[in-house]
């Protein structure tokens, strides 16, 4: 009974919500405080280093670029000869010169469309790569 | 002559003293002593306890010589108490004595201090139910932020009669932390957890440091305005601090101007203490209520530390969740010494600065939430 008046006298106050809305403004409050200043020296970096990411953001788009014009250029034609072109690789070794690859193609009968061509398109799509030493090898997938 | 000679007599000290001011005066005595003697605080304490002294001096009414007699020197003083003018410059001062790296370092350490404000609240029902008004239990409650200018802040506003015995309590359990935190502290905590070593914090930019106070003050007191007085002062002295250029206001905000106030504080809120206003049973209420906010502020900062170790890989000390209370720098250092005793080469007095620091706003934040729900 008595109890029940004590906590009749924080009711009357509307003491139980006041507490628990001022608790929770306080720690609510504090958290954000918190959660926003844990993000301060973040974007100072990214402030301090925006040219790199600048950098970073460009190659990303013109790479996706890339991707695009890699993909209108890859036909189902050009994927065929490149198979074709592929075979000979054996013969060849892994990496070869680009004279030899022509050669060796005008040889095995594969002039139409003429290897030049070919191997331009090739060389555009990134399915044939150079190396370090001026020879070519081929990629497993195009572009990159 | 005869006759002027004893109505001398029977206005002096003596002929009006009564049992009641003379407590005070002995109460005075100790405050003084604890300050000089002990170091409890001693800027604190010494004008506190010289101006319960002054207060208690018993003097006729109507000469204008008592702080609550209109007109008299200690009235005008007593101005900057009564209207909440003395708490915003203490906290310029602090604001431009700290150092907030720590606490920019680990911001997930904020938490403790907010934790620690839910003393205020459990002490601001345990006021309603011992019959206190919701602006009188506020006040009282807000002692367990262990602020001194935050408790007398929102006293002047909601509960002015209350303001000698709310900052007298305040001011004393502030100074007497080095002896109510550590048994708290050693209860609730095993000794592996106290020997719990931290991580260095990370160095904190000196744009980061800049930038802090002009945000903290956006964000905070967007969130509760009412705690813009507080907490508008406390930002702008950290600004003046680590904006370097404006080096000479800081020095003055942290030096001449905190001393000044503390001084015209502590002897106005001393002189308050007239034994006859002072000694009732509300003010033994509010001592008791008071020592029960401060403990259960400290209890609950260290069980959230302990609870936050649930959940990190980075294990925190739970003893720092101590200092979630504000009284800075104090409880940091309690908490430091508490883990030394343990260990020597346990380093805490930084890492306890964060949530001590937090506390500070917390507990600022706490009142202007009070003051506008009871306003």
């Amino acid at each position: 009974m008595q109890i029940a008046t004590l906590i009749e006298r924080v009711s009357a106050h509307n003491g139980w919500n006041m507490a628990l809305t001022g608790i929770t403004i306080v720690f609510g409050c504090l958290v954000i405080l918190a959660l926003v200043i844990s993000r301060i020296h973040k974007i100072l970096d990214l402030l301090d280093n925006r040219d790199k990411i600048h950098l970073k953001i460009r190659k990303f788009f013109m790479g996706r670029e890339k991707e695009k014009q890699v993909a209108s250029l890859l036909t189902p034609a050009l994927e065929l000869e490149a198979s074709r072109y592929r075979r000979l690789s054996p013969f060849l070794g892994e990496t070869f010169s680009l004279k030899g690859l022509i050669r060796f193609a005008e040889s095995r009968g594969i002039t139409n469309p003429p290897p030049e061509k070919t191997i331009r398109q090739l060389l555009e799509v990134g399915l044939l790569k150079k190396d370090v030493r001026n020879l070519f090898t081929w990629s497993e997938s195009p572009i990159k | 002559m005869e006759d002027l000679f004893f109505q001398f007599l029977s206005n002096t000290g003596f002929a009006l003293v009564d049992y009641r001011q003379i407590i005070m005066l002995c109460v005075g005595i100790i405050f003084i002593y604890l300050g000089i003697a002990k170091h409890y605080e001693p800027l604190l304490l010494v004008p506190i306890g010289f101006g319960i002294l002054m207060g208690n001096i018993p003097v006729v009414h109507g000469m204008g010589l008592s702080i609550y007699e209109e007109g008299s020197v200690l009235s005008y003083l007593y101005f900057g108490v009564t209207k909440g003018i003395y708490p915003p410059l203490i906290f310029m001062g602090i604001g431009a004595m700290t150092d907030f790296s720590t606490m920019l370092a680990r911001p997930s350490l904020m938490l403790l201090g907010a934790a620690a404000q839910a003393g205020i609240f459990i002490t601001f029902l345990g006021a309603l139910v011992l019959g206190f008004s919701p602006g009188e239990a506020a006040s009282i409650g807000i002692i367990g932020g262990a602020d001194g200018p935050t408790a007398i802040f929102l006293t002047s506003k909601l509960a002015p009669k209350l303001i000698g015995p709310i900052a007298i309590a305040a001011y004393s359990y502030m100074a007497l932390v080095p002896v109510i935190q550590p048994p708290i502290m050693k209860f609730l905590t095993t000794r592996k957890e106290r020997l719990i070593k931290m991580r260095e914090p990370r160095k904190v930019s000196k744009k980061e440091r800049i930038i802090f106070p002009i945000l903290g003050l956006i964000l905070s007191c967007l969130l509760a305005p009412a705690a813009l007085p507080l907490l508008g002062m406390l930002f702008l002295g950290n600004l003046l601090k680590e904006a370097t250029v404006t080096e000479r206001l800081a020095e003055t905000a942290r030096n001449t101007v905190i001393d000044t106030v503390t001084i015209l504080l502590g002897i106005t809120v001393g002189a308050s203490t007239q034994g006859d206003i002072f000694i009732t049973k509300e003010s033994i209420g509010i001592f008791v209520l008071g020592a029960l906010s401060f403990a259960v502020a400290t209890a609950c900062g260290l069980l959230f530390a302990k609870g936050m170790n649930l959940f990190l890989k980075d294990k925190i000390n739970p003893l720092i969740g101590a200092a979630g209370v504000s009284a800075v720098p104090d409880s940091a250092r309690v908490v430091h010494t508490v883990a030394q005793q343990e260990d020597p080469t346990n380093y805490l007095l930084m890492h306890a600065m964060a949530p001590n620091i937090s506390g500070v706003i917390g507990s600022a934040i706490g009142a202007g939430v009070l003051w506008s729900f009871l306003s």
